[in-house]
């Protein structure tokens, strides 16, 4: 059976991460653990990042695999990172949440379409900022994805 | 609108193979910032903040969906470039980085 899109534990709460870097590879080693990509997806990830920031403003960075990658995809899935202090993703940008993302097909703009609709509603996004738990950030995040 | 002689819109169709995924709405939004007045985009029902890479993205426009670019102001070179962007059909070559290679 395919992994749910979205699943506690693809879910990280005030996680400490020195660099954007290091929160990619968060980010992509949750989607590997649940088995929606294979190893070599986080890298590039990495490698997308190098090409121009996933930085998209609130806070909010949605990283994600090169077009190459779509190839180490299997199935569609977000991983969420809630980053205690926030890390600059670059001109000052801070990100707040780290939510990777892996879809093989159109299902990526689908992904990113949903992630903006919860975030761009300012109670929920304040909700997803101070989660304290998995189960609050599924009541947000889940309902409606694609 | 107050303050603004004149609003201009124009319809265009998205030719971006992923349609407008992160990246074209983050070279839009970065163009259309520096504009005093307002930009929308607006698929259907739905209005855009065109400044707002977020807002940009809760659009869902997909490739051959049609949208409508609206900017407050007189300023048909931004206008040019904006639709540009949106009608572009090749990430690679639209923007400062040759070797693109966006996932959608």
């Amino acid at each position: 059976m395919n992994p749910p899109i979205l699943s506690e534990e693809k879910i990280r709460l005030g996680v400490i991460c020195a660099t954007k870097w290091d929160a990619i590879n968060a980010a992509g080693d949750l989607l590997v653990a649940a088995g929606h990509v294979s190893a070599g997806y986080p890298a590039l990830m990495a490698a997308r990042e190098r090409v121009g920031t996933t930085y998209l403003g609130n806070g909010i960075a949605v990283p994600h695999g090169t077009r190459e990658a779509k190839a180490l995809v299997r199935t569609a899935g977000i991983s969420f990172i809630q980053l205690l202090d926030g890390v600059d993703f670059g001109g000052g940008n801070i990100a707040r949440l780290v939510l990777g993302l892996a879809a093989a097909d159109d299902t990526h703009l689908d992904l990113l379409t949903h992630i903006a609709m919860v975030c761009t509603d300012d109670a929920h996004l304040t909700a997803l900022l101070h989660a304290t738990s998995p189960a609050e950030v599924m009541a947000i995040l889940a309902p409606g994805t694609p | 609108m107050v303050g603004f002689a004149s609003m201009t819109s124009r319809r265009c169709v998205i030719r971006n193979p992923s349609g407008l995924h992160a990246r074209p709405a983050g070279k839009f939004a970065q163009a259309a910032t520096a504009h005093a007045g307002a930009i929308r985009v607006c698929k259907g029902e739905k209005v855009a903040n065109g400044k707002s890479i977020l807002a940009l993205l809760t659009l869902g426009a997909k490739c051959q969906d049609t949208v409508t670019l609206e900017i407050e102001g007189d300023d048909e070179a931004l206008l040019m470039r904006l639709e540009k962007i949106l009608t572009h059909s090749n990430e690679h070559d639209e923007g400062a980085t040759p070797k693109a290679t966006d996932s959608a």
